[in-house]
């Protein structure tokens, strides 16, 4: 048994190991450690806090209130962390296979135990538990051992906690196995927290405005209701010298405890052993695949008005890909927030916000040509990471380079250009300046795009790197994506100066000369645009060249590794 | 005489590793060439370098009469491959893998959609269709690559260890349609470590060791000396009457 623990720590300590080297080395090293002795201060400083608190304060009042109100703190702060920390870990998701622990001679059972007692090791848990168990022992000092009872309290409440968070994430786990699942899921979830956080403001617009006379009563009913408020009532009830109160709350979340892991448990055996739960047994198997289309009708096999038969299929092909990569559907969401936002500010904002100056309110729809630099950044400037060895497909075609990267290109501007387009359009509806101005944040668009591309070309040549082609990592921890994020930052003035200048140019010369008409600004966007067509022209030819000497290189840095 | 393949000292270095080593290949056309080595002899990267997928140190390699070293565009219009470590686009599904390859060949669509129909139903994907490659085992990503490497009907088949992980059934299907491949005058340059697929379908010979060609010739010229399973050990200069085994596993348990 000791040795099966043995190779499971071996295991584990390896796996934090290889996770803490892989990427950047030493410095990856250095940046845990600052972040472990920082977590490590607060912890004291909270816990030293808490406890003076709990000595010092005088938090007997009024039935004990103040200790309900802080413990509810503690406890919420520690929820929100936990939370955080849950939807970081699902997307590494490094959670130890058990499945590649089944071929050694180890119980499942102790697999599950030891990973359990593994998940309670975290900067969160170290937050609450020792500030909590502070509290408590602060309490005690001014109201009596009794209170001594709250540090058993405080760590039952932790494993019930602990528990239902193994027991999420192994399911989690479970549903990532299938890939189109895993995909639906890293799309949804931030979604999902998105709704948490906005779900309670939601309410307290909408819902009923008179809360109940008092807010004690309103406390307290919370407290009983809600399981996490089964602490705070516990200790409440301590200091309060209510010693039954506190052991039925400790029990409770005992039980609760226990629950979430022998399900966890059950639901794991059955998983890795094949078996199936009852539900899945009712489940029909899936329905036969619906009868052969003619492949002219798939949308890859459409032609592309304007473009040549390879072009169109480099584009189609591209925009299908990027468009089923859970990074992209989530930088995705984001203009439907935006957009909604703005819609509801057109709507509640007829007057269209007369205060401000008409030079500002005609550079607002031009502003939206910030969104693809912000947001498409990672994919326009490495335009090949997300092939994975799938790359190794277009050095093995013989088509024209020049057509992979304009395919490419058009394949981003359309995921990315979409929503510019629209921003421009809500923002003109929403601060109703010059018609024009319209107009020039859309010519604006064009430039931006073009040169936007041309610049990401140029980058994706020399500091190609890998994407995973199903989840968030490679680009978040990548030197080379930040880096590359970096120089796309400093094109910033290039892309947004002169679509400004051609935003406000009409109105400052109005300013000067009262009585000017000409429509210099659209006329400056025109040349600006054809400015930039020449350029990335010219840079797709240099590009091409530089593509086929580079193909072997740019290879190895998008297959690089495992996923 | 022309030939299909023909190689010039070409040589390629992993750092201190001489992984090819001065290979002067020469394949005929319309032949079926077996390119044999123990793992690690330097096969899929002779491969690699003669379809461009890397490039080599030194030397140089003529592929259909083309220069690889400048790219070899219209060569590689011609040629199909099956790399080793495939060549798939996870985020797609198999049938826009193959629309996607076929209109990138130019083929028309029509005849693109005929051949996927029939490349699928040869090789049992026809229920894989909609699926996305991520989702594919190693065996259909096997089969699926060598469908992409055969709907632009090309003239030289390049294919690193097409029968790793493809089932019995659809291994008989695939050495059929090489075959006939063959027949048709055109070339296939196969690596394989099963050297009865080698035996049966090959008409011409390669042995690598260690970066070096160290045997080449017709199948004849190797059957005579008796099985290729022989010549190849030989070649490979591991020459022991009785191969070496594990120390514990003499005597009785
Ligand atoms: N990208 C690389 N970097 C470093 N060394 C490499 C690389 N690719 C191959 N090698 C080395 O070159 C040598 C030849 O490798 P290659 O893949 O050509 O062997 P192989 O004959 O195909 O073997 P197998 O039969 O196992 O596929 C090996 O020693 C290998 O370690
Ligand atoms: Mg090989």
């Amino acid at each position: 048994m000791f040795e099966h623990l043995a190779t499971i720590l071996w295991l584990k300590s390896r796996f934090v190991r290889h996770s803490m080297t892989k990427a950047t080395g030493i410095l990856s090293v250095i940046l845990i450690a600052c972040v472990v002795t920082g977590v490590c201060f607060v912890a004291v400083g909270f816990s030293l806090g808490l406890f003076f608190l709990g000595v010092f304060g005088d938090l007997g009042e009024q039935d004990a209130l103040p200790v309900l109100a802080i413990s509810d703190g503690l406890v919420f702060f520690f929820c929100v962390i936990w939370l955080v920390s849950i939807l970081a870990e699902v997307q590494r998701s490094d959670l130890i296979d058990m499945r590649k622990l089944m071929y050694l001679p180890v119980s499942l059972k102790s697999v599950f135990g030891i990973n359990f007692a593994f998940s309670l090791l975290t900067p969160a848990g170290l937050l609450f538990v020792f500030p909590g168990m502070a509290f408590a022992t602060g309490l005690a000092v001014r109201h009596g051992p009794l209170v001594l009872l709250g540090i058993p309290a405080v760590a039952v409440f932790y494993l019930c906690l602990a528990g239902w968070t193994y027991y999420v994430r192994g399911w989690l786990a479970v549903l990532m196995e299938n890939r189109r699942r895993r995909r639906m899921l890293l799309m949804m979830l931030p979604m999902a927290f998105i709704a948490i956080g906005y779900g309670p403001q939601l309410l307290i617009h909408l819902g009923p405005r008179k809360l109940p006379a008092d807010p004690r009563t309103l406390l307290a009913a919370v407290n009983v209701f809600l399981p996490p408020g089964w602490l705070p009532l516990a200790l409440q009830s301590l200091v309060r010298g209510d010693a039954l109160t506190a052991l039925a709350c400790t029990a409770g979340l005992a039980g609760l405890a226990v629950l979430p892991l022998s399900m966890g448990y059950r639901a794991t055996r059955n998983h890795y052993l094949g078996l199936q739960s009852r539900r899945e047994r009712k489940r029909k198997p899936e329905a036969a695949l619906s009868p052969k289309h003619p492949i002219e009708d798939a949308f890859l096999a459409r032609d592309l008005p304007g473009l040549d038969e390879e072009t169109s299929a480099m584009a189609l092909a591209s925009f299908t890909m990027l468009s089923r990569h859970p990074v992209v559907r989530m930088q995705l969401i984001a203009p439907f927030l935006v957009a909604a936002i703005l819609f509801t500010l057109y709507v509640v904002r007829t007057d269209g916000f007369p205060n401000l100056p008409a030079i500002v309110r005609n550079a607002i729809p031009t502003a939206a040509l910030a969104w693809p630099l912000l947001n498409g950044s990672v994919f326009f400037a490495n335009i090949f990471g997300a092939d994975g060895n799938g790359f190794r497909s277009l050095i093995l075609l013989p088509t024209p380079r020049r057509k992979y990267l304009l395919g490419k290109n058009i394949a981003h501007a359309a995921l990315f250009g979409a929503p510019t387009v629209l921003f421009a359009i809500l923002a003109f509806a929403v601060v109703r300046p010059e018609p024009l101005a319209l107009l020039i944040a859309l010519i604006n668009a064009v430039y931006a795009l073009l040169l936007i591309s041309a610049c990401g070309n140029l980058i994706s040549l020399y500091m190609p790197f890998k994407i995973s082609s199903d989840s968030m990592r490679g680009a978040g921890n990548n030197p080379k994506a930040v880096l590359g994020a970096f120089l796309f930052l400093f094109l910033l003035p290039l892309v947004l100066g002169p679509p400004l200048l051609c935003a406000v140019i009409d109105g400052g010369l109005a300013h000067l000369y009262p009585g000017w008409w000409f429509p210099s600004g659209v006329l400056l966007a025109v040349v600006f645009a054809g400015l930039a067509l020449l350029t990335y022209r010219k840079a797709l030819v240099a590009c091409e060249r530089l593509l086929a000497a580079r193909e072997p290189k740019i290879l190895e840095a998008v297959t690089k590794g495992k996923d | 005489m022309e030939y299909a393949i023909e190689t010039r000292q070409m040589t390629r270095d992993f750092a201190a590793l001489r992984a090819v080593d001065a290979l002067d290949l020469k394949v005929p056309r319309g032949c079926f060439y077996g390119f044999l080595g123990p793992n690690g002899a330097g096969k899929s990267t002779t491969i690699r370098m003669l379809t461009g997928l890397m490039a080599p140190t030194a030397g140089a390699a003529t592929v259909l009469g083309e220069d690889m070293a400048t790219g070899g565009l219209a060569a590689k219009a011609r040629i199909g491959v099956v790399p080793e470590d495939l060549c798939l686009f996870d985020n797609l599904t198999a049938r826009e893998y193959l629309i996607f390859i076929g209109r990138m060949y130019r083929v028309e669509k029509p005849v693109i959609a005929q051949r996927a129909g029939e490349l699928f139903a040869l090789l049992g994907l026809e229920d894989a269709e909609k699926t996305l490659v991520a989702d594919f085992s190693h065996g259909m990503k096997k089969k699926l690559s060598l469908a992409a490497a055969l709907i632009h009907d090309p003239e030289l088949l390049f294919l690193d260890e097409p029968f790793e992980g493809i089932d019995a059934i659809t291994s008989r299907t695939i050495r059929g349609v090489l075959d006939r491949f063959v027949e048709r005058e055109s070339t296939i340059f196969l690596t394989s470590h099963i050297l009865e697929i080698v035996e049966k379908l090959c008409t011409h010979v390669g042995i690598i060791n260690q970066g070096r060609l160290v045997a080449d010739g017709t199948l004849a010229d190797f059957a005579r000396g008796g099985s290729l399973e022989e010549a190849f050990v030989q070649a490979v200069g591991r020459v022991e009457q009785t191969p070496p085994t594990l120390s514990w596993l003499n005597g009785a348990r």
